[in-house]
């Protein structure tokens, strides 16, 4: 299977992992932007978000909803199996690149 | 909290934009952003934020995925069920079944009738692939196939490819199975035949047969032992124990060491006794077994092999083995295939099957029979079904109007058809447990079949309800889903309607023309059947009793039965007058040539005793103990190049090491049946070789005169089987491939015609019902009733006449067919082909007559009030 993730792609699952069960659209776009200090649109987060469902790196159900939302439910995501196995092949590759690496990638002088 | 409104064109552009896709919790994501940020960055960034998240959403890849999977899903609803739709389908198919309630019961009983005869194929054909499964080691069970140079197939191989194969290491068992053993003669019960295999011991372990009686390790070790099965042994041996009793095998006396548990019919095996393998061997009973690799008759090689074991290892040795083998021989080639067990029945055609077989040819044919019932039955349902779309097409029209798209209709219609044919399959299932019983009788080895209904076959038999389903409402429902709405709503649709009408009209066409074929080849065959029946074959056949001798001594039951006030004359033969007759070499002393020659041992009252006309010289002479003569027939006279019967007499014929004298000639006569005329033919004479006592019997009370019969006989034989059977029965019983014929062809006739009627008669009501308006002006106008039931049907009437025209040719093609199969033909006439037609227009006639008869006597004020 390919496994190929985007850098993107990879920031969304590793936060919805750091989420946990509180993984929802606006959870998951907070932390993304307080992490990160950037601005994402909510259209380039959910195309991705659905690209990873088809991926089957994720799953989701609909969950409760609140007032605040207008009484609309909330959508949660998890990470499958396929996705751990995605990330972790991904830091592998990176990991490797780094051990490897021919110059001192250390920021301290 | 806050309390401010959502920017409200956003949400309704948003809203408007999605329509049916799920996206409840994005709005709920924005709606949640949009309330923080009032209360952090005020009201109105906080409108210009959620305008920019709409707009990005709106443009993103999420939507567009969330819109197509709501949409395109033949079962989407906007209901959260997405089996509401498929119900709906059913809901609206019901209603529309018993809307139409004369169409609906057309089409049921039409589909039942098709459907029947594939529910008997299938039901073989599962029951065949069952065979055998009762076996412990079926999945390592392997036979060797044997192909000749010449390409035919052979379930058997030679014997001594199983003895090379016993030093192959990946082998378990190699089981040897040599079918010759048979006999007649089991003591102490005479006539009760008795064959079976010859088998190496490892037979009992290899295949699942368990023993009643004796060792299964032991029993098959004894040079002579026999092991019968239960059933047979209690017909030959009665209430006595068997075990240790002996019976005479080939003319060798076999101790009888088990007995086995009667097995299972649904076995490629059949058997009623096994002995040792080694049996002919040591008396060189088969002339397979001599070590030779081009003689394999009646030889069978069978291996276990052992767990885990590749056979295209074995398969590479083989064909190693055949190569090597056949190298040196330029007149004869072989190959050796291996073939596992689960692959037996059904299985390739094979020549010398060792018991029942079930090959996929027959299967073809049978299938293709099964089809030629099936299809017109589908026809009908799809020929009305699309006839009436007219009716139908508003329905449709609405529907795709409101956003029902075309793979919804199609599915909608299927569905339709589904619950038509599921319904068909319960009459189906009726006429199956009534034509199975027949069925299966008249089926070789169809004894062997369990057609109990079980569950694997009620499921099969269900998937193939569903799979007809799909076959006759793929054309109605890929029709429907093409309509134009607008056209539909309009009824605007006279273009798309007639396109089907060529089709519609092929189709009735070949629907006859297929009953004209069923109906001509019946009354062909009942016509031959008659003819050979009172065939004078040259021999009297009548008041002839054939009692079977057994070992008695002629010369007893001669003196016995001629006591007997009702017996006029007792002879003896070495088989039955007319059927069938062994044949031998023989030729004219001191010729050259051989001819093929059939003969009789009969003695000398045979040829009085039936009647048979001696052209020239006398009869056998009784007090000859030695066979010293023979009477040769005209046929053989001739071959033989004599001028006149005179000039045989006293001529001498070599038949193998004796030389015999011509006493006599005889007139040809035919003693064997229509299928060719009488060849060349001897009778010749030996007490030794009788059979069977000829008794002619002149009696007005029949039923007692066979029970003295029998008395005398149990008297003479010491309480002995009494076989015995008239002549001319035993004539007829060799005409019953006729009526087995018949019976076949007279059955799916019926079938094809009822549903060939069944369509016309669902054509015609249609017609006549979307006439009926045209039919009340024509009437208003002056328009007689005779003239308008002739209006209504003259279409049709024309479709049967195409049809007769296909239907001849092909008829007189199996009539040609038929010359192959008997030599003496009576031919068909003009009269068998009129009166063949004739039934089937009367058949039509009479069916659209009912429907047009009757819409031509309405009374024309209520058609014209109707609309």
């Amino acid at each position: 299977m390919k496994t190929y993730l985007g850098e993107f792609e990879e920031l969304v699952l590793l936060t919805i992992a750091t989420l946990g069960e509180e993984a929802y659209g606006v959870a998951i776009k907070d932390s993304i932007e307080l992490r990160c200090d950037r601005s994402i649109s909510i259209g380039a987060l959910h195309s991705t978000i659905t690209r990873l469902e088809e991926k089957k790196f994720l799953r989701s159900w609909v969950g409760g909803a609140t007032a605040e939302r207008g009484g609309r439910s909330k959508r949660y995501y998890e990470i499958t199996k396929d996705g751990k196995a995605a990330l972790s092949t991904a830091k592998s590759l990176r990991d490797q690149l780094w051990s490897e690496a021919k110059i001192n990638l250390s920021l301290q002088k | 909290m806050s309390n401010e409104k959502l920017p409200r064109v956003a949400e309704r552009l948003f809203d408007w934009y999605c329509g049916h896709a799920k996206v409840d919790d994005l709005r709920g994501d924005m709606e949640e952003v949009f309330h923080r940020n009032v209360e952090t960055v005020g009201y109105r960034k906080a409108k210009r934020i959620y305008w920019r998240q709409v707009l990005s959403l709106i443009f993103s890849y999420a939507i567009r995925k969330r819109k197509i999977s709501s949409s395109n899903h033949p079962l989407s609803s906007t209901s959260t069920n997405p089996f509401d739709m498929l119900g709906n389908y059913f809901k609206v198919g019901y209603r529309n079944l018993m809307r139409h309630r004369y169409f609906t019961v057309l089409n049921i009983i039409g589909l039942a009738i098709g459907m029947s005869v594939s529910l008997l194929i299938i039901t073989v054909f599962i029951s065949a692939g069952n065979y055998d499964e009762f076996h412990v080691n079926k999945k390592k069970i392997y036979r060797v196939l044997t192909t000749t140079s010449e390409k035919k197939d052979y379930a058997s191989a030679p014997a001594i490819l199983g003895e090379k194969l016993k030093e192959y290491p990946a082998i378990k068992e190699v089981i040897q199975i040599d079918r010759s053993l048979y006999t007649e003669e089991p003591l102490p019960k005479l006539g009760i035949p008795v064959f079976g295999y010859y088998v190496d011991p490892t037979f009992l372990s290899t295949f699942t047969f368990p023993l009643a009686v004796g060792d299964a390790k032991t029993a098959l070790s004894k040079p002579n032992s026999v092991i019968l099965t239960e059933s047979r042994a209690k017909e030959v041996f009665g209430d006595v124990d068997p075990m240790g009793k002996s019976i005479s095998i080939n003319h060798i006396p076999h101790e009888v060491t088990g007995i086995m548990k009667d097995y299972p019919l649904n076995t490629h095996f059949q058997f009623q006794a096994i002995a040792p393998y080694d049996v002919i061997k040591e008396n060189q009973l088969d002339v397979s077994v001599n070590d030779q690799w081009s003689k394999f008759e009646s030889h069978y090689v069978y291996v276990l092999l052992n767990e885990g074991q590749n056979p295209s290892k074995l398969q590479e040795h083989l064909d190693n083995i055949a190569a090597d083998v056949y190298k040196s021989n330029p007149d004869f080639k072989a190959t050796f295939e291996l073939q596992p067990m689960k692959n037996f029945t059904p299985g390739p055609e094979l020549y010398n099957d060792i018991g029942p077989e079930w090959s996929y040819a027959s299967f073809v044919i049978a299938g293709g029979i099964a089809a030629l019932i099936l299809l017109p039955a589908c026809f009908n349902y799809t020929n009305i079904s699309i006839a009436r779309a007219l009716k139908r097409s508003k329905e449709i029209g609405l529907r795709k109007t409101l956003g029902g798209m075309r793979a919804q209709i199609f599915a909608q219609f299927i569905a339709e058809t589904v619950i038509v044919t599921v319904i068909s399959l319960i009459g189906a299932l009726g006429l199956f447990f009534l034509i199975r019983g027949e069925f299966q009788a008249m089926m070789a080895y169809g004894g062997s079949l369990n057609m109990d209904l079980t569950l694997e076959l009620s499921f099969w038999f269900l998937v193939f309800a569903v799979l007809v389903g799909f076959l006759a409402g793929f054309f109605p429902a890929l029709h429907f889903s093409r309509l134009n709405p607008i056209d539909a709503m309009k009824n605007n649709m006279s273009s798309k309607l007639f396109s089907g009408v060529k089709i519609r009209k092929a189709l009735v066409v070949f629907q006859f023309a297929l009953c004209l074929f069923f109906i001509l080849s019946m009354v062909i065959f009942n016509k031959q059947y008659r003819y050979a029946m009172s065939f004078d074959l040259g021999f009297n056949e009548e008041n002839i009793l054939d009692v079977d001798l057994y070992q008695v001594n002629p010369d007893i039951v001669k003196n016995e039965f001629s006591k007997l006030p009702f017996v006029q004359e007792v002879s003896f033969s070495s088989s039955t007058m007319g059927h069938g007759v062994p044949s031998t070499w023989s030729k004219l002393e001191g010729k050259t040539d051989s001819l093929e020659t059939f003969f009789m041992f009969v003695d000398a009252n045979f040829i009085g005793n039936m009647d048979l006309k001696l052209l020239a010289g006398k009869t056998f002479d009784n007090t000859d103990k030695r066979e010293t003569s023979v009477i040769i027939n005209e046929t053989m006279m001739k071959r033989l190049a004599f001028a006149g019967p005179s000039e045989a007499l006293g001529q001498y014929v070599r038949v193998d090491t004796l030389s015999l004298r011509i006493i006599g000639v005889i007139k040809d006569f035919h003693f064997w049946q229509l299928h060719a005329p009488p060849g060349s033919f001897f009778f010749r004479s030996n007490p030794d070789k009788y059979h069977l006592a000829n008794l002619k019997v002149v009696t007005n009370d029949a039923q007692s005169a066979m029970i003295e019969i029998e008395n005398t006989w149990k008297r003479i034989s010491n309480g002995g089987v009494f076989t015995s059977h008239f002549l001319s029965d035993a004539t007829a019983g060799a005409f019953d491939n006729y009526i087995t014929m018949m019976k076949i062809l007279g059955s799916l006739g019926v079938l094809a015609v009822s549903i060939s009627c069944l369509g016309l008669l669902g054509m015609v009501v249609y017609t006549a019902e979307s006439k009926t308006k045209e039919v009340g002006i024509r009437k208003v106008m002056g328009a007689s009733r005779w003239s308008l039931a002739f209006l209504l049907s003259k279409n049709f009437l024309k479709l049967m006449l195409i049809a007769s025209l296909f239907a001849l040719p092909i008829t007189l093609l199996l009539d040609k067919a038929l010359t192959g199969m008997d030599h003496y033909r009576v031919a068909i006439t003009f009269l068998d082909i009129f009166s063949g037609l004739l039934i089937m227009f009367a058949l039509g006639i009479a069916t659209m007559a009912s429907q047009t008869w009757r819409t031509a006597s309405i009374n024309p004020a209520e058609t014209l009030k109707y609309e």
